[in-house]
């Protein structure tokens, strides 16, 4: 059980950080060298996708964590014998852990919900050049949200990461 | 306790590495794929070809890591007396190390027929070298060349699955073959 629950949390924080790499590293740069009209038919598909698998995936991480917190007080995810949980205890771990969770949700969900839509409205025939040009700022400021909300959840995501392998979080060989 | 850093940093580039490969491919193959369908044929290819350029990167960098900080994480750990001699055969726990590195070099060997075989195949369909009636032989080469990225991916995926399976069981236990 707690074999497969690690494994599940495995699966969920790999396709959400390697999710979040290939959309920085693969992605993003590739854009430069589209028509910007595919550009904006490709991050609307691919923002769509991206967004239900990032907090898919998150959620497998946090419903795995949970119930690997509940049934196993001295797992490697919530193990003693990391060098995070020195001198931490099991309600501060919890919380850090919870607040680094619920920022990458929030992250996924700017992203997703306010800044992607944003990012491709256009504006109606009826309203003029003055307001074409304001739908264009309006694009252009959501966009570059975009980008640095991005990079603050790369880093956060990173760091998350950073704490799991001083938890001794995965795959250290009989790590537990 | 500079072994125990060493650990945390071989176990950090280890996550790396497994995300970069897992959740990279799902990307790749489950976001970036289908949005393709979407924009002419012609652009999607060079779309294609650019990302699988980038993504190659990536996942010749996290294949390059994963020996690298697992022989770390072994040493750091003080593992490596548990797979010494004939224990990486007779426990559960040295047998599940050598399934790991088995399919390690499954994916690697998978990745260069990709990177060597199939992907020169592919960019010879961009290029159209060749010309004239060699242009539909080119096409139906690409267009097997493709299928079989495709295949190969798919399996490179559900091997990459199961590696996760072993290291979460070396993590929480012996193993499991």
């Amino acid at each position: 059980m707690k074999v497969i629950l690690l494994f599940v949390f495995g699966m969920g924080w790999s396709v959400y950080l390697g999710g979040a790499l290939v959309m920085a590293w693969v992605w993003r740069p590739l854009q430069k060298g589209l028509p910007p009209g595919q550009t904006g038919i490709l991050c609307l598909k691919m923002g769509r996708i991206y967004k239900y698998l990032a907090l898919a995936s998150l959620g497998l991480v946090a419903l795995s964590w949970a119930v690997l917190g509940l049934i196993d007080h001295h797992g490697v995810l919530v193990g003693t014998n990391g060098v995070f949980e020195v001198g931490l205890s099991g309600l501060v771990r919890g919380i850090v852990g919870a607040t680094i969770w619920l920022a990458l949700v929030g992250f996924v969900l700017v992203m997703g919900v306010f800044l992607h839509p944003s990012s491709h409205i256009r504006a109606e025939t009826t309203q003029g050049e003055a307001g074409r040009e304001k739908m264009k700022e309006m694009r252009l400021k959501s966009i570059s949200r975009m980008n640095r909300v991005l990079k603050a959840e790369l880093a956060t995501a990173l760091g998350a990461t950073l704490i799991m392998a001083m938890s001794s979080a995965t795959v250290i060989p009989g790590g537990h | 306790m500079t072994s125990t850093w060493v650990s945390v940093l071989a176990s950090y580039l280890h996550l790396l590495a497994v995300a970069v490969y897992l959740g990279g491919s799902v990307a790749m193959e489950f976001v970036l794929g289908p949005a393709q369908k979407f924009i002419p044929p012609a652009q999607a290819q060079v779309m294609g070809q650019k990302s699988a350029d980038r993504f190659l990167a990536l996942v010749w960098g996290s294949l390059a890591l994963f020996p690298i900080s697992g022989m770390l994480l072994l040493f750091s750990t003080s593992n490596q007396s548990n797979v010494s001699g004939d224990k990486f055969f007779t426990t559960t726990y040295g047998r599940t190390l050598f399934g790991m590195i088995f399919l390690w070099c499954v994916l690697v060997v998978n990745g260069l027929i990709i990177t060597f075989v199939l992907r020169p195949r592919l960019n010879q369909k961009a290029s159209g070298k060749g010309g004239g009636s060699n242009v539909s032989a080119n096409l139906e080469r690409a267009g097997k060349a493709a299928r079989w990225v495709s295949i190969i991916t798919r399996i490179d995926l559900g091997v990459a699955v199961f590696i996760v399976l072993l290291g979460a069981s070396m993590a929480y236990g012996n193993g499991l073959i």
